[in-house]
């Protein structure tokens, strides 16, 4: 859990600095119309998303990092 | 890789041009990355197939060396319900067949050789995921619930998220927990002296931080803990006996910056993960996204993934010497993977791998079930989109067993590590 408590220090301490530089950043309504555009979402495909991520999941060790886990095997 | 634009894209335009734009354009404000509730009603749905390259003939001493073929059909609703909820359903459906690998051995010339299954194996599963949320003023909460059904394999999972916007909407902050209770009842059990039913449990929790750099860029951060406890062996390996507890970390980046010059974004997302069975991880993944025209998207892309061996890795027809750990027999655990590539005592196998896959769907974007309180919504916008997608991957793969879920991919290597004393 030593490992763990790090792991959430550093990461907290990353998001607070990229927040502190951020927070002077504002943006009016009007330029926000770029951030709204499809291809600049995390996923702007969730269905392809879905499919790779079984894909991956199941020939990997590795798994994680952009949310909950999920459910099911599929495996091979 | 080809993909659409989203019927939506064309009302995001900045053009500040009218009171009722800039309110259209606040109300449409960062979907990404915020909690903002969808403004109309999506149905998705897609067919695809996934096929793997046979495992070369001089590496199988047993079994068929065909890998498998998968089709998958998907379908996906996703609506506005009310002022303040939307409704999300989810269906998957699998159907796979082809040989599985069995253990590894040590072939004559002293490297990885496989035993694999015998001619196919058949298998379909099916997956439903329901999922409600709720929209507040600064705040989103999500719950889903999923189901998977396989011939030999059920697994339920809960998972519950929750957002919260803060600086004027420029940065998202998200925290999530699930848990997943999983069924194992391998098929031929008592012909193959498999266990006939055993059971593992997955609690997961996660945070993240979305942050809007400038009006062209964004990135966040994500970070989860994962804990499997139960049987997380294998059961169709041969010789296979993993530890019954696993803790893993994952921490990840994305990047994405719109270059209006060049009509595109780039995508950077990076994922580091370890867990307490020695495995650590990069994932590197880097896209373009090039709009054509407007209603094409070409998406070239390059994926990077490398592992480590679990520690307890070895030859699964090797005897078997049981090491302790924390109170956890764990004798033999073939197909772990690593970058390292060369070790004192063995050198890397270079086998080339490709995989690929190709899907085509469509999407249609429907008048949300009520009506939506964004002036965004359009009176009536009824678009029927068609992408196609191709992508092939390869990369060096001393994987013992390719089909374990440990063993495998771009850019890894064996290494065979044996900490039992």
């Amino acid at each position: 859990m030593g490992a763990m408590s790090r792991t959430l220090g550093r990461f907290t301490i990353g998001a607070a600095i990229v927040s502190c530089l951020c927070a002077c950043t504002t943006l009016q309504p009007w330029e926000r119309g770029t951030l709204a555009r499809p291809e600049m979402q995390l996923d702007p495909n969730p269905l392809q998303t879905g499919l790779y991520e079984q894909v991956y999941d199941s020939k990997e060790a590795a798994s994680g990092g952009a949310g909950a886990a999920g459910a099911g095997c599929g495996c091979n | 890789m080809r993909e659409p634009r989203a019927p939506d894209a064309a009302a995001t335009e900045v053009k500040p041009d009218s009171p009722l734009t800039a309110l259209t354009m606040a109300a449409m404000s960062l979907p990404a990355f915020s909690a903002t509730q969808p403004v109309e009603s999506t149905v998705s749905a897609g067919v695809s197939n996934y096929q793997e390259a046979d495992i070369p003939r001089h590496d199988v001493i047993g079994g068929d060396n065909r890998r498998y073929d998968i089709d998958i059909r998907q379908f996906r609703l996703l609506t506005p319900i009310g002022r303040r909820w939307s409704f999300d359903l989810g269906v998957s459906q699998e159907t796979m067949s082809g040989a599985s690998p069995w253990a590894t051995v040590r072939g004559a010339d002293g490297e990885a050789d496989l035993i694999m299954s015998g001619a196919t194996i058949e298998d379909s599963r099916t997956e439903v995921n329901v999922s409600g949320a709720h929209y507040g003023e600064d705040r989103s909460t999500a719950v889903t619930l999923t189901r998977s059904r396989e011939d030999d394999y059920e697994a339920d999972a809960l998972s519950v998220s929750r957002e919260w916007t803060l600086n004027d909407d420029l940065t998202t902050v998200s925290a999530g927990a699930s848990y997943s209770s999983d069924v194992i009842e391998p098929s031929d059990a008592a012909i193959f002296g498999r266990v006939a039913r055993e059971e593992r449990r997955t609690r997961s929790a996660s945070v993240g931080v979305a942050q809007v750099l400038d009006r062209n860029s964004a990135l966040h951060a994500g970070l989860s803990f994962t804990d499997h406890r139960g049987y997380l062996t294998d059961p169709y390996k041969l010789r296979d006996t993993r530890p019954d507890g696993r803790f893993e970390r994952a921490l990840s980046m994305r990047y994405r910056r719109f270059l209006p010059g060049r009509d595109g974004a780039v995508h950077l997302d990076y994922r580091f993960y370890d867990d307490d069975w020695g495995i650590s991880s990069h994932t590197l993944h880097a896209s373009w996204y090039q709009n054509v025209g407007a209603r094409f998207q070409v998406v070239p892309n390059v994926r990077y993934y490398s592992q480590s061996a679990a520690y307890f890795g070895t030859f699964g027809t090797e005897s078997a010497r049981p090491c302790r750990d924390g109170g956890s027999s764990m004798p033999v655990f073939p197909g772990s993977a690593g970058r390292k590539w060369s070790t004192p005592t063995r050198r890397s196998i270079c086998r080339w791998r490709a995989w690929n896959s190709t899907s085509v769907g469509w999407l249609r974007n429907m008048p949300p079930m009520r009506r939506s309180p964004s002036p965004a919504r359009p009176e009536s916008t009824t678009a029927l989109s068609i992408w196609a997608a191709m992508s092939a991957s390869w990369g060096r793969n001393r994987a013992a067993i390719p089909g374990s879920s440990e063993s495998r991919i771009h850019g890894t290597a064996i290494r065979r590590l044996q900490r039992c004393r």
